[in-house]
Order: structure tokens, then sequence, then C-alpha cells
């Protein structure tokens, strides 16, 4: 008994219950980072395409996408294959049993093509047609041709994207008087006035979209010329319009080179196109750019109200109850959960100051509303207030590194306390600011639940800051990588197919926060030095 | 200019005040900031508890001898059933009458139906005459012209001593209920003609009521309550579905929108609610009192409200406006109305009228925001239309207008603590632990590389945690809850006897585990105990579980398993809140002055009874507030537990079950709640508790740090 007890004072099972504590917490955020990694990383890498022939005489192509045992029959393995070819089938995926599969090969005639619509098609090449001209695949300018037509066909959608966008500006101006009119008449006011300059407007607008129409037809007309002639691996043959193909590849062909080069062409598609099929294919680049804007407004707002708290906390405040009071009140702000900052930022932001502002100077278009609803400047302005204390406690401990000596010095030389503040204190400091916006960058590039009620939505149509005046439109609602997870991994209709993307987007938003956090680790270490040095 | 020249001198010292002032008022510019967040949400929360707010204009002559009543949606005219056979307009277009085609007057009778479509009266022959009442607008320019037609639809004769008691329907079809000399009768129908069906019950009844559908009736009489279904006539003698005694002879009565509550009033100014539920024995529906509204002086009329539950009751001597839901009276006229006879709550109940007994019709404007909500229907279960008893129920949204919402707030309340608590019993253990082991036993090597580490974990989005909780984790669990459970029971005790085996051998062998290689020796023990409870996991489940872990719990305990549960929330929520006890607890560890362990450990105390007798008391109010602070965070957190529990507002403590928290209920209900609403405002009333229940943890953390500082600032000094 005594035995158990000195064993028990000597420790060592109660140390190793504690290391356990520590391995687990890592443990857990290893397995998180290598999951996002590993599934995000592998998902743009090109699958080949197997080919399977079952023992009832079905032919299938399609991508696998893991195996695991067969629940059915013990000992089995049974393979998901990603069949695509939505339009025609309309599964995505289909579990094949291993004891079905008589025939498996990896024909080099297969093709994947990446569309716009639809996701991806699996088959063999046909022939590529346009208008007069057929070319087989076996034909030597089958490829160069295929790689011609493409990028025309991405030349032609750029135009068509701006030509439309053209036709969009010069329709901006009668759309904001058809709203007033429409608004006057709701409300019983004389809108003849109105309707006469709208009908200026319209005229105005006839004449300069005509040309931009017809040229538009043109585009069309262009578009719809080439198709390729695909065969499914059921043998039923498909034409698809190459203008609904992004990409077309011989995937069983490449070789690592050019698998390398399709990984990160896709990888760059990823972050810098526009997302297709309701968020699930394409790309997430109104969403990084969403983010981007939305936390650089936020900065703008936080950081001279947390400077301004930190300098008074750290060089004005005397220690009497009033800073207590201060300090506590940031100690809350830092705690209380987002969501009531949401909450706030509806209520008051949006409904009581959006609303105000509407009544004010938008009145004229009223009930549809302007500001009085969620908008990438009131989200913005929600976040700040919620990382106010990040940049607070930041900036406090800069302006702490900073030595008394230095400060006295230059009150000994005559400077008054603002002179000091300016051209000492807060020079010396600057990391500490720095750092303390980086932290708010991050936080604010994470936090989602505050903008779900303040102005992101799944799919804006329109960036915040664009070619139309006045440039910046700080009432739109905007897309965020953090709320594009959450809308894409639990409200897209087909979950299943876009989880991977999801995972792809979870790791851009890991990469961002992350960085900017490195960063501020940094930063602030060497902060740190630089405090422990000036106390000596 | 000199450096010296007076004039700059002046202007620096200006500036600097001007600074100072400035930063002055922009530090108390945060304390500004809480204060006015809380005090705004306050404000915005106080609307539901208030009243509702009655506005009378002139009071207006009408006939004198009013039989009926009902006022159009713009609220204009009050269309009065005179009995001398005429539709007359009190209001904007005073003085214009309607005649009511082949009614003979002098009418004795007469009644609306609920929203004024159709009109029946009675005359003294027994002559039942049923008209259609429509409004149709106009618009003149800028002038908004109420057009009225009225039509005689159908006529039936009765014997003259008939009573006509009730009338109801919709657009298609009415059905008007009608005491005869030969017993009760409903005579329903529409363009295509009336058929009779008589109802048997053997005493006289007194008041009575139709469904708005036409398709059910209530009939009060003195002694008794009975519901009949018109859909099961068949043509004889209907009998009632369901009967209850009534302790007051009913005079009045009125059925509340749904056309679930009948309302049945007496002479001692009693009002009490009675619905159709499913009995004890199944399929046998009863009647049951839902409610009771008592108040002085016999009861004259009863007005249904066309928008929600709520209802008027005119007594001799009073006038109230009462809710159903809320149980409360939401507004009373001063001064009430003396005699009035006929009562009602205008279409979109907006405003009351009441006509008295010399014909004159007084009127308010009414603005009543929230008389469903009360504190009662906030907190305290509440027995809703249809149900057989007082439940805590969260349901905010229904399909049609007459869906009464159910707004408790002790599910969500009860959700999210029942999270933060599965959180915390994973997470407050793990973290407070690993702190202790970084701050007291791990070389500085571990503490270099764990604590940036876990200020990583703090910055991770929450959104990402959740979302990796629910689709990776929570699939993953649903297979291996067995082998994870099993693993968190096995691995402390396998860790505590290894570590004991390993306190027996010899001090030369003891001293080869240092530190570092303790870290990997746990690593492996633990990976070991992990495999082998996912190893063993498929046999011992066929051993003990019968094959599956779920079905099984299903059929012996009776319990459901959820896949997206508490017991994955307490992961995901412990993934996200350990990182800041953690971080809290080790800056309390390290605040502990290292001269009082050093001194401990030169009396030879080994470095766990250092830790367990001086560095754990001495830093236990920081780790006291880095767990309070933990549930805080835990409490509001939102995207984890909107993304890995099912969002089920239910009241089950299993771990098996998903829940509802405050925190996702505001994130998924408050974009798409109309600004104003109850809905709106009892969510912001839910912001409001979350923000004052962490503003008391944090408060609390603060004020424990402080005392900390305090007290070791001395000692280091």
């Amino acid at each position: 008994m005594s035995a158990l007890r000195g064993w028990l004072a000597e420790g060592t099972p109660q140390r190793f219950l504690t290391a356990a504590a520590v391995v687990l917490s890592l443990a857990m955020i290893a397995g998180l980072v290598v999951l996002v990694v590993e599934t995000a990383g592998s998902f743009f890498w090109p699958h080949p395409l197997v080919a399977l022939r079952l023992v009832d005489g079905t032919r299938l192509l399609g991508e696998e996408w893991g195996r695991e045992a067969d629940p059915r029959s013990p000992g089995q393995q049974r393979v998901r294959l990603k069949l695509g070819n939505r339009d025609l089938t309309g599964t995505d995926f289909l579990w094949v049993r291993g004891s079905e599969v008589v025939q498996r090969a990896y024909p080099a005639d297969a093709w994947l093509l990446e569309r716009r619509e639809y996701g991806n098609f699996y088959g063999t090449a046909v022939a590529l047609e346009r208008g007069e001209t057929r070319l087989a695949p076996g034909d030597p300018a089958f490829r160069r041709t295929l790689d011609d037509e493409l990028a025309s066909v991405r030349r032609l959608l750029a135009e068509q994207r701006s030509v439309l966008g053209s036709a969009d500006r010069a329709h901006s101006g009668v759309a904001r008087l058809q709203l007033k009119v429409a608004s006057a008449e709701r409300r019983g006011l004389a809108a003849d006035e109105l309707k006469a300059r709208l009908a200026v407007a319209q005229s105005a607008e006839t004449t300069a979209t005509g040309p931009l129409w017809q040229r538009l037809d043109t585009v069309r007309l262009e578009l719809d010329r080439a198709t390729l002639r695909m065969r499914t691996a059921a043998g039923q043959d498909v034409t698809v319009p190459l203008q609904k193909v992004v990409r077309a590849i011989p995937v069983n062909t490449l070789g690592f080179g050019a698998k390398l080069g399709l990984y990160f062409g896709r990888w760059w598609e990823f972050v810098s196109a526009e997302p297709r099929e309701s968020n699930t294919e394409g790309g997430i680049f109104p969403a990084l750019f969403g983010t981007a804007m939305m936390v650089m407004l936020m900065t703008l707002a936080v950081v001279p109200l947390g400077v301004v708290t930190a300098v008074y906390l750290n060089e004005y405040a005397r220690d009497n109850f009033f800073t207590r009071a201060v300090r506590l009140a940031l100690a809350n702000l830092a705690g209380v959960p987002s969501i009531v900052f949401g909450a706030f930022g509806l209520a008051f932001f949006v409904y009581t100051v959006g609303g105000g502002i509407d009544r004010m100077f938008f009145s004229d278009t009223l009930p549809t509303p302007t500001f009085g609803t969620g908008g990438i400047l009131w989200a913005s302005l929600t976040l700040a207030l919620l990382t106010v204390p990040v940049v607070v406690i930041a900036t406090e401990e800069g302006l702490q590194s900073v030595p008394q000596a230095v400060r006295d010095g230059a009150r000994a030389l005559g400077a008054t306390r603002w002179q000091t503040l300016r051209r000492v204190v807060l020079p010396y400091a600057a990391p500490g600011i720095l750092t303390g916006a980086i932290l708010a960058l991050a936080r604010g590039a994470g936090e989602v639940a505050p903008l779900m009620v303040t102005g992101v939505v799944k799919l804006a149509p329109n960036l915040p800051f664009d070619r139309t005046a006045p440039f910046l439109h700080l009432e739109r609602k905007f897309m965020h990588l953090g709320f594009h997870i959450y809308d894409v991994g639990f409200q897209s209709p087909n979950v299943e197919a876009a989880k991977p993307m999801v995972y792809a987007t979870v790791l851009v938003l890991l990469l961002l926060v992350v960085a900017l956090n490195l960063a501020a680790i940094v930063l602030r270490n060497r902060l740190r030095r630089k405090l422990r040095s000036s106390a000596v | 200019m000199s450096l010296f020249d007076p004039r700059r001198l002046r202007s620096a010292r200006v500036a600097d005040r001007l600074v100072a002032f400035a930063i002055t008022a922009g530090g108390s510019l945060i304390l500004l900031a809480v204060a006015f967040l809380m005090l705004f949400l306050v404000a915005e929360c106080l609307p539901l508890v208030r009243g509702g707010k009655l506005r009378a204009t002139a009071s207006q002559p009408g006939p004198a001898t009013a039989l009926a009543a009902t006022e159009d949606e713009y609220r204009e005219n009050v269309a009065v059933v005179s009995n001398d056979g005429a539709l007359i307009l009190v209001g904007k277009a005073a003085g214009a009458r309607l005649s009511l085609v082949e009614a003979a007057p002098p009418l004795r009778e007469a009644s609306f139906a609920p929203g004024g479509r159709w009109l029946a009266v009675m005359d003294a022959n027994g002559a039942l005459r049923l008209y259609s009442l429509r409004f149709r607008v106009r618009w003149e320019g800028q002038e908004r012209v109420l057009d009225r037609t009225l039509r005689l639809v159908q006529s039936a004769s009765l014997p003259a001593a008939s009573h006509l008691l009730a009338l109801g329907g919709e657009s298609g079809a009415a059905a008007v209920l009608v005491s005869t000399p030969d017993g009760l009768q409903v005579w329903r129908g529409g363009e295509a003609g009336l058929t009779s069906i008589s109802l048997a019950l053997p005493e006289l009844a007194l008041a009575g009521a139709v469904g708005r559908d036409a398709g059910h009736v209530w009939v009060a009489t003195s002694g008794e309550l009975a519901w009949f279904d018109l859909g099961a006539a068949t043509g004889g003698p209907l009998a009632p579905v369901a009967t209850a005694p009534l302790a007051e002879a009913g005079r009045v009565a009125g059925l509340l929108l749904g056309d679930m509550t009948f309302l049945v009033g007496d002479t001692d100014g009693l009002v009490t609610a009675w619905q159709v539920v499913e009995g004890a024995v199944p399929g046998v529906r009863v009647i049951e009192q839902a409610a009771r509204f008592a108040g002085a002086g016999a009861v004259r009329a009863i007005a249904p409200s066309e928008r929600d539950k709520s209802f008027a009751i005119l007594r001799d001597g009073s006038l109230e406006i009462c809710n159903l839901t809320s149980r409360r009276v939401v507004a009373r006229p001063d001064p009430s109305p003396r005699d009035g006879v006929l009562a009602g709550l205008s279409p979109r109940r907006d405003g009351l009228w009441v006509i008295e007994r010399d014909g004159a019709l007084r009127r308010w404007g009414l603005a009543m925001p929230h008389p469903e909500v009360s504190l009662g229907t906030l907190f305290l279960p509440v027995r809703y239309e249809g149900f057989t008893k007082a439940e805590l129920v969260w349901q905010s949204t229904g399909a049609t207008s007459a869906f009464e919402s159910k707004m408790s707030l002790v599910p969500l309340i009860f959700g999210t603590f029942k999270g933060a608590l599965y959180a915390l019993l994973f997470s407050a253990p793990c973290a407070l632990l690993a702190a202790l082991y970084v701050s007291q036993f791990a070389p500085a090597r571990v503490k270099l590389i764990a604590k940036p580490l876990v200020e990583l974990m703090a910055a991770l989005p929450s959104v990402v945690v959740g979302f990796l909780a629910a689709l990776a984790l929570a699939p993953v669990l649903q297979r291996h809850i067995v082998a994870v459970l099993g693993s968190a029971v096995l691995l402390p005790i396998v860790l505590a006897g290894v570590g004991l085996a390993w306190a027996a051998t010899p001090v030369t062998v003891r001293r080869r585990l240092t530190a570092g290689r303790e870290l990997v020796v746990v690593s492996l023990l633990m990976a070991a105990v992990i495999g082998l409870a996912f190893a063993v996991e498929s046999p011992v489940q066929r051993l003990l579980f019968g094959g599956d872990f779920a079905s099984w719990l299903l059929a012996h305990l009776g319990v459901t398993y959820d896949q997206r549960n508490a017991v994955v929330v307490g992961f995901a929520l412990g993934f996200a809140v350990i990182p800041i006890i953690f971080t809290l607890a080790e800056d309390a560890f390290s605040n502990v002055p290292p001269s009082l362990v050093s001194a401990s450990l030169a009396l030879g105390a080994t470095p766990w009874q250092a830790a367990r007798t001086v560095a754990i008391p001495a830093a236990s109010p920081g780790l006291f507030a880095a767990v309070m602070t933990g549930l805080g965070r835990a409490v509001g957190e939102t995207m984890i537990v909107l993304m890995a529990t099912g969002n089920t507002p239910i009241l089950s403590m299993s771990p098996f079950d998903g829940m509802r928290t405050m925190s996702a209920c505001i994130a998924v209900e408050l974009p798409e709640a109309p600004y104003g609403d109850s809905l709106y405002r009892v969510l912001i009333l839910a912001a409001l508790m979350l923000f004052a229940f962490t503003f008391v943890i944090n408060s609390m953390a603060v004020v424990v740090a402080e005392r900390l500082r305090r007290r070791f600032g001395r000692l280091a000094a």
C-alpha cells in the first residue's frame, strides 16, 4: 500500500496523463491539417479514366473515387466510380462491387471533358465538327485544332461577357429611373416628369446598345459553330457544343509533366474563376475577392479605433475606476459571441442606420432598400467592432515595448506629449500596430456567423467593386470564403460531388488565416525580443 | 522662425491639448460602444412585453337598432345591419345605405361570417336569407374608392320561432346555425342552393360558432358544449363527435382564427377557450378546456381577430383585447365603453370598434405588435392549440397564416448549455492537463513547439472545424462510436496502469525516461490503445451489441442515434475551446512565481508533489477563470453547432441526440425574420441573453485575473 502511495507521489501516472492531453491536442490539429491538405491537394490531380465491363455486360467509364470493404459481402471490396455525364444518367456516382467486374482497362482514347454545365463528361471522341469540316481523333491535326477552337471559345465568351457588361452599364440609368417611377407610383406621387426622363434614357439606351446587340448576335453565331461528337461507354453518341467545354483532356495518355501542368492549371482556375453549377464547380474568385475587400474595409475602420484606445489606455489614462471600466468593456468585447455582434449589426447598422440613410437619401426608390439591407459596409463595420480588442491588445504590447527612457528623453527635450507620441512612441510601436492589424485581418477572414445576418450571400451577381460608377458599391451584398464553405458543404443540391471543392476552399481559407497568423507571430516575437532588450 | 517662437510653442500646446482630448474621447468610445450595444439590444426587445396601444377617435352616431356589423379592410366604414332591413355605413361614407333585398322588416337577427364576406339575416316570420358582401378597391386619381356589392344568394323559410345562432364560411360556401322549434339545424351551401343538416342535441342551444371552412360547428347550451363534424353528415340527425360539461350557460361564442379554439362567454363575465384534441383512447376525440379569461360583467360579444389568436371581449362596462397564446390582456381602452352591444376587431387587426346601445359607433386605432409573446410564453410551458398539455416548444414558422408560432426560448437555452457542457467535458480536462504538463513537466523545447501550435489552433476559423466535424468526423463516429467511446475509457486506465508499473521499476531504468522520451512513450501507448480499440471493435460490437450499436441502443434503451449529435459537437466545440482554456491556464501556471515551486522541490518534493501542492492551488483561481472563459466561448460559438448538430430544438439530454442552440438559431432565422416582427425581437432577446451571460463570465474572469496579479505581484516583489 505504501509502495503504491510512493509511486503516486512520484507522479509518473499523472505525468503520463498530462502528456497524453498534450499529445491528443497536437494530434487533433495535425489530423485536421493532414485531412484537409490530403483531400484538397489530391482533388485537382488528374485521375485516370478506368473502363469497366461488368458481369451483366454493362460498360462503365469513369474516375475511381475511393474503395472500401463491401458491407454486404465481407472480404470483398467495392469501388466508388464517378461516372459524370450527369445530363444523361442523372447520377454522378456509382458503387461497383469487385466481384461484378469482368474486365478493367485504362483506354488511351478515353476523353475527359470539363463542361460549363452538368459537370464532367467521360467518353471517347468521335469527331470534331466545325461547319463542313470534320476531323477524326486519329487525324494529326485533331489535337491542335481542338486546342485552337477551345481558345477561340474562351476568347468569344470573354467578348460576350464584356458586351453584356457594356449593355448592363448602359441599362443601369434606366433601371434606376424605373425603380423611382415604380416607387413614386406606389406612394401615389406624380411621376410624369420621371416618366419623361425615363423615356429619354430608354431611347438613349436603345441607340447605345444597338451595335452591342448586333455584335452579340455574331459572337453567339460564332460560338455555336464548333461541336464535338462523343461516344459514351454505353455506346450512345452525344454532340457536345464546344462552347460548353472548358477543357478536353485525353487523361490516360498524359505524361507527368502534362499532369502537373493540368494540376496547377486547375488550381489557378479554382482561385481565379467564377463558380459554376450552383457553386459546386469552377472557382471561388468572387468569394476570395469579397473576403479580401470586406477585411480591408474592416481594417480601415478598426485600426484607428483600436490604436486610439490602446494609446489612451497606455499613455493617457490614470489607474482609476473609469480606466478599469474601459478595460472591462474591452475584455467583454473580446468575449462576447460573434453572433451577438451580428444581431447588433443587423438591428443597428442595417435597420436603424441603413434604414435612416434610405429614408433620407434614397427615398425615391423605397420600399426597395439600398442601404437598409445587408451589405459589405455593414458587415465590415460589424466585424470591426468584433476585432477592436485584437488591435488594442497588440498595440498595447507594442506601446509597452517602448522604453520609458525614450519617452522621458523626448519630454526632457521639451516635446509635448503629442509630439512625443507622434515622433517617438508610435514609430517605435509600429510593429505592434501592424501585428494587431494582421491578427484582425485573420480573425475577420475566418469569421462567418455575424456575416450571415449582415449581408453575405451564396451567389452575388456583381462584385462590390466594378467599372460602373461609383466603382465602389458599399451597399452590395458579397460572397465570403467561410460562408462559401458552409453554403456549398451544407446547402448545395449535390453535397457529395461538391465535397472535394469545399475541402479545396477550406485549404485556401486555412492558408490565408495561417499565413496571416504566422506573420503576426513572427512580428510579435521580434517585438518581444525588443521588449526584453529594452527592459535591461 | 525660431524654435522657441512663442506662437509655435502655443500652437504645439494647443495641439497637445486637443489630441489629449481626442484620445480620451476615443478611449471612452469603447465603453460607450459596449454600453450602447447592450442598451440598444434591450430597447429592441422591450416592445415584446409591452401591451397594445389604443387611440380613440371621435364617436359617430349610427342606427339605434344594430343587429350585426363588420368593418372593411381599410377601416373606412363599419357596415351595420339595422332592423329596418338595410345595411348602413357609418364612418367615411356616413349615411350610405345598401338595402337588403327581399328582407321584410322588422329583422330579428343578423350575423356576419368571420371576415365579413357573408351575411345572414332572419326576419320576424322566420325567413332566413343569405347575402354575399364584396368590397372592390378602385382608384380615382390619387383617391381610393371602395365599391360594395351586396347580393342575395339564397333564402330558406323556417318556423317563425327560429333563431339565428351563427354564420361561418369563406369564399365558396357558407353554413348557418339556426335553432328551430324542431331542433338544431345547419343550413349549408352557396350559389347552388342550401341543404339542411339537423343536429342531434337534446338541450336548447344558446350560442354557437361555425368554422370558416363551413365544415364543423360548435354549440353551447345551458350546461354543455358539443362539437359536430359536418363532413360526417349522412342524412339523419348528426350526433356530436364530442361533448363536454359547461359550468355556466354559454351566452356568447366565437371561433378563433384557425378554427381550432372555441370561445364561450357567460353572464358572470367568464370566457373559456375550448379545443378538440385526441383523447386518452387513441382515435377518440374529446373537448378540453384550454384557457379561461375572467372578468366582471356579463359577456356581450366576443370578436376574434382574422390575423392571429387575439380576440376582443366586450362585457357590461368593460372591453379588453386578449390573446390565447400568451393568455394575457394585451390592451384595454380607457375609458371603457359603458353599454356596448356589438364589438369587432378590424380585418388587419389595426383597429377596434364598439356599437353602443344607442347606436353610437366608437372606434380606436390599435397598435399591438406582439400580443402572442409574454415572459410566460418565452420561458414557461405553454399549451398551444391542439396540444393536450403545456409544453416547451420552438417552432417559429408555419405554412399558413393561421399557424400559431411557438417561441419558447427554453429548448434553445437547453441546447446551448447541453452543447457547452459536452464540449467542456472533453476540453476542460484535456486543456488543463496539457497546460499543467507544458508549464510544469515538459522540457522547454516542447513548450516552444506546443504554444504556437495551440495559438494556431485558436486561429482556425470555426466554419472549418464545423465543416470537418459534420462531414468527416460525424460519419466516422457513427460507424466507430464503440471504438471511440472505448478508447476514451481505456486510454486513462492504460496510461495510469503503465505509469504505475513504470514507477515500480528500479531507479536505474526509471532514469532513462527523460521528459522527451516520455512524450514518445505516451504517444506510442496512445496509438496502440486506439489501434487496439478499432481492431477489436467489430467482434466486441457483435458480442455485446448484437452487431450494431445504434440498433442496440434503440432496442434496449429506447435511445435514437442521430448522426449529428452531442458527442460530435463535444469533440468539435471542444477542439475550438481547448486553445482558449489551455492558453489561459498556461498563463495562470506561468504566473505562479517560480521561487515557490523551487522551494518546494528543494524541500524534497517530487515534481508532481510540487505541482499538486503548490502550483495547482496557487493557480486555481486562474484555472477556474480559464474554464469559465472556455464556457463563454462554447456557449456563443455559432458555426460549429450550426453545422455539427441537426439543429432540432428538442429537450433531450442523450449524447446521441442533436440540439439547437441560441446562436445557431439566430444565425439561421434572423436573416429571414421581418424587421419588427415577434420572431425578430425574440431572436434579438436570445442575442441579449447570450451577451448578458458572457458578460457575467468575462467580468468574473477579469476580476479573478486582477486579484491573482495583485496577490503574486506582492510575492514576486
